[in-house]
């Protein structure tokens, strides 16, 4: 045998063996298991809540009140005819309209067009010890917490004026520290 | 040492980003309050004035028409007072009715400028004036409350003591003191 036929018959050799196990792998059972993966987010939201205005003004005088009407994210306050030395008070109440809870990250205020000595703060209302509208509350979705806006008016506030002041909310999600 | 500055800046740059990466990755958001606040006023007006002793009438307690005082608004915070040929223990009484026209309610203080004006104790002012030449009292209604558009009557009674000049004019202002009527005293 010569050389040639030797090479020849080694590449059919060879041929033969790689056919066969390309063959036994086609033959082979095998099949697939699948993991279709959805995720769906959910969201953060609260609105606003408003209710009666009342203030320390004497029975029979009842000359000046608080109220408020919510448009969107915002809640608009007005003091009516207010003046010196009397407490209006408006609660509001902010309600988890989102699918997760949420942390209460912030409350801050403009309240750089009052007069000096001025009060206007948004603290927990004390008549829901429990939920209390506060910096660091947590709501869940469907909860809410109670607050009120408080208004005092020094005595040097000018007659037949008009003020404005602003309070802002930052809310996030409860599992992380605030961000912003 | 410079391969050392080209491998921190990658790594502070990842820092970075990652941090940034993470606020915006928090979710938050905001809710509103705006706030706006009407103030009150206080106005008190003159309705009326009158005094006992107008022109062609007997002097107050005398039997006899020598002095004569008038009375007359001048505005709706003025009122003037003018008494003409008046004379030892010349007396009259003035009466003027004050309506609340602001927005709250107010308290009737009393009569001033305070001194020479001073309380009694029996709801009456006292005003010894020009070194006890002139006398002025003011009482009623101290502490009187007034709601908008209430009316309140008042009387001040002026008395020309003896020592009192000859051929003179004295004039003097008479202040009618409220405020809101919460504050304190």
């Amino acid at each position: 045998m010569g050389m040639d036929t030797k090479k020849i018959a080694a590449t059919f050799a060879i041929l033969v063996i790689a056919l066969g196990i390309a063959g036994y792998a086609y033959a082979s059972w095998y099949s697939y298991l699948y993991v279709e993966g959805e995720v769906d987010t959910g969201y953060i939201g609260v609105e606003w809540t408003v209710g009666a205005g009342y203030d320390s003004e004497t029975e029979g005088k009842n000359y000046s009140s608080i109220t408020g009407y919510i448009e969107g994210d915002t809640l608009y306050v007005t003091v009516h005819n207010g003046y010196p030395c009397i407490d209006y008070w408006l609660p509001v109440d902010i309600l988890n309209i989102g699918s997760i809870p949420i942390h209460i990250w912030n409350i801050t205020s403009d309240l750089s067009a009052l007069p000096e000595g001025t009060v206007v703060e948004l603290i927990a209302d004390p008549s829901y010890p429990i939920y209390p509208l506060e910096v660091g509350a947590q709501i869940h979705p469907g909860f809410e917490v109670y607050g009120l806006i408080h208004v005092h008016l020094p005595q040097i506030t000018g007659q037949d004026s008009t003020y404005y002041f602003s309070v802002t909310v930052t809310y996030g999600q409860w599992n992380l520290p605030p961000t912003e | 040492m410079q391969n050392k500055k080209y491998m921190a800046i990658p790594i502070l740059l990842i820092v970075t980003l990652g941090l940034i990466g993470f606020a915006y990755a928090s979710w938050y958001d905001y809710l509103y309050v705006n706030g706006q606040i009407d103030t009150a006023y206080l106005k008190m007006e003159f309705m009326s004035v009158s005094s006992d002793d107008p022109p062609g009438t007997i002097d107050v307690n005398k039997d006899k028409d020598v002095g004569t005082t008038t009375a007359s608004k001048i505005d709706d915070t003025h009122v003037q007072v003018t008494i003409t040929n008046g004379y030892p223990c010349y007396e009259v009484y003035v009466h003027f009715t004050i309506e609340n026209d602001g927005t709250i309610p107010v308290h009737f203080r009393g009569f001033g400028p305070q001194p020479p004006f001073v309380f009694d104790g029996r709801k009456t002012w006292k005003a010894s004036l020009f070194d006890g030449e002139i006398t002025v009292w003011g009482w009623d209604s101290n502490m009187e409350q007034l709601h908008p558009g209430d009316r309140g009557g008042y009387t001040i009674w002026i008395h020309i003591e003896q020592p009192a000049k000859q051929h003179y004019t004295y004039t003097f202002t008479v202040e009618v003191i409220y405020s809101q009527w919460n504050a304190n005293d």
